[in-house]
């Protein structure tokens, strides 16, 4: 392994330091009884086509993720005295469902998941007008769900995820 | 530009959402990597890694007891760390410049920003081995080298396959963005 002293042309920072070339796999041999190098198009298709049989997974899985925001509703609603504990689960939650419908084929469900974690990311307690938004939220992820809304949803989609965007940026914390 | 072996690969996923995991493990299997090994923790991580050698470890963010970034940081740091050098790339829905440079300054490669798709798990992959990055040693950071520009780049797109911007109600980085931010 080359363990290089940095140059003085070098802009590392403050400080000595070194450059150090860690020992690398030589993914690029040639292996004759490996099976021909796929066409990157054709890989990207194959791996496209694998997706999409995960896709009719998806309503049922993401079930779970909206049963738990239903809970933290159900908790904030009482007013047990665990909001923060309830926000923090929500916002958890949210950030899953952001980083997890569009590549299954629901991007509604990526803006409402986005949308409901922005509004309860920074809450550690909230009033019942922020409360109503966040289970608007979550009402509308079940109605994407249950109607099994792919992409934008349409005119309809893009007014509910503008509606709740403009209540979240009036009543956010 | 050399032929890249993707089924040469062995590649480890530490997420501890099961279905993120299942997800990401049918995308490299079906861009051509044989070897995915999963993981939930970061202690089942470190078992897989003394096991076998791993060539590419997809670490989520958003974990628990031990983050994705807290995992990194073991790594790349701790005294019984499996493989220093691993390349690892950070996979989360966090988007905004902050986690961007968080990632970077504790010794990941590359950013892989959610939701994912298989063109985007791929340039990422690709970005790690086809441009592998020198480390560096200083009394801060250890890890590969961070010599980059420090803003992300502002001006229009440059190339014609850039995925469309991700919306930018959370002024999050779009994957062209995050991309131009760490290779420079």
């Amino acid at each position: 392994m080359d363990d290089d002293r940095i140059g003085q042309n070098d802009s590392i920072g403050q400080g000595e330091g070194y450059i150090i070339r860690p020992p690398s796999k030589d993914l690029a041999e040639p292996d004759e009884d490996a099976p021909p190098a796929a066409d990157e198009e054709e890989m990207l298709r194959r791996a496209e086509a694998a997706l999409e049989s995960l896709k009719d997974e998806y309503p049922q899985w993401v079930e779970q993720h909206i049963v738990a925001l239903e809970t933290e509703c159900g908790k904030l609603r009482q007013g047990d005295g665990e909001g923060a504990t309830a926000l923090a689960a929500m916002a958890d939650v949210a950030h899953d469902v952001k980083g997890e419908g569009t590549t299954y084929g629901y991007p509604l469900m990526t803006a409402l998941g986005g949308s409901l974690y922005r509004f309860v990311a920074d809450l550690t307690a909230c009033n019942a007008v922020q409360l109503d938004i966040m289970e608007k939220h979550v009402s509308a992820m079940r109605a994407v769900i249950r109607g099994r809304i792919e992409g934008d949803g349409g005119a309809l989609g893009r007014e509910i995820i503008g509606s709740l965007e403009r209540a979240v940026a009036k009543y956010g914390g | 530009m050399a032929r890249i072996r993707l089924d040469r690969l062995s590649v480890l996923l530490l997420d501890d959402n099961r279905n993120m995991l299942k997800l990401m493990q049918e995308i490299l299997r079906a861009l051509g990597i044989r070897n995915v090994i999963c993981a939930t923790d970061a202690a089942e991580a470190f078992r897989e890694m003394r096991i076998a050698a791993i060539d590419l470890v997809i670490v989520d963010w958003e974990m628990t007891p031990l983050s994705g970034i807290e995992f990194v940081k073991l790594i790349r740091t701790a005294k019984d760390s499996p493989n220093v050098f691993v390349p690892v790339i950070m996979l989360t829905a966090h988007t905004q410049l902050t986690h961007v440079v968080e990632a970077r300054d504790v010794g990941a490669n590359e950013f892989l920003a959610k939701p994912v798709s298989p063109k985007s798990v791929y340039r990422r992959i690709l970005a790690v081995l086809d441009r592998p990055r020198k480390f560096v040693r200083t009394k801060s950071y250890f890890g590969p080298d961070r010599r980059r520009r420090n803003l992300p780049f502002k001006g229009p797109p440059k190339r014609q396959d850039d995925a469309p911007a991700a919306p930018s109600e959370d002024s999050g980085l779009t994957e062209g963005e995050i991309e131009r931010l760490l290779q420079g």
